[in-house]
């Protein structure tokens, strides 16, 4: 088996197929997945649902997006 | 064990139970950096000419061996989604199936051998349904 590798620019440009396809941001997508509104994911199926969610969080911990948004989070509490 | 030990037993598995994944499809891909201790799974496999059923694992080596903290298996029929079983730790409940209508329902752990079982058993029980239907 040929091995194959994932790195948060290979996620991102997942991400981008997902975005092109489905005509939202990633971003927007998630708030909608994570709030189970599914008025906002019409269209989209389960599995794609699934997947791109799991997509950008995965990309977000490789990217150290989250670590980033934790900064900034604690920049506006000081 | 390695994930790519992991994934070799997965195609052993699909073979056995008579399944393919798309032509010229990479299902497989370790995380860079990880050292072989976490990937994915991502694709369809091919069941009939109709029916093919979804795949996405996220695995992760521990301690114990390999394990997936997330997955998702569902059945597609004529383009329509039939049934579908997910691990997302970020829902609750994190083990949940869906039916034909997107119901939720909690439900527990499943194999991937037993979810691809289950693949083949709604798949011929649409098809007899159907053929009944014609008839």
């Amino acid at each position: 088996m040929e091995k194959r590798y994932y790195t948060a620019d290979g996620l991102r440009r997942s991400l981008d197929a997902f975005e092109e396809r489905f005509g939202m941001s990633s971003e927007d997508f998630y708030a909608a997945y994570s709030a189970y509104d599914a008025e906002r994911m019409v269209g989209i199926s389960a599995f794609y649902r699934h997947s791109w969610a799991s997509f950008f969080r995965d990309w977000r911990r490789l990217s150290g997006d989250d670590f980033a948004a934790s900064v900034k989070r604690e920049l506006e509490l000081a | 064990m390695d994930i790519w030990e992991y994934f070799q037993s997965r195609e052993r598995e699909i073979g056995e139970q008579s399944a393919a994944w798309d032509e010229g499809v990479h299902p497989y891909a370790e995380e860079h950096g990880s050292y072989g201790q976490r990937g994915r799974i991502w694709g369809r496999l091919i069941l009939t000419d109709q029916a093919f059923l979804q795949v996405h694992e996220v695995v992760e080596v521990t301690g114990t061996g390999v394990h997936r903290i997330e997955y998702a298996y569902f059945v597609i029929y004529d383009g329509a989604e039939l049934w579908g079983i997910e691990r997302d730790p970020t829902h609750d409940p994190a083990l949940h199936q869906h039916d034909r209508d997107h119901n939720r329902f909690p439900c527990d752990v499943i194999s991937f051998n037993d979810a691809l079982t289950m693949a083949w058993e709604v798949v011929s029980s649409e098809e007899e349904l159907r053929a009944d239907t014609d008839t």
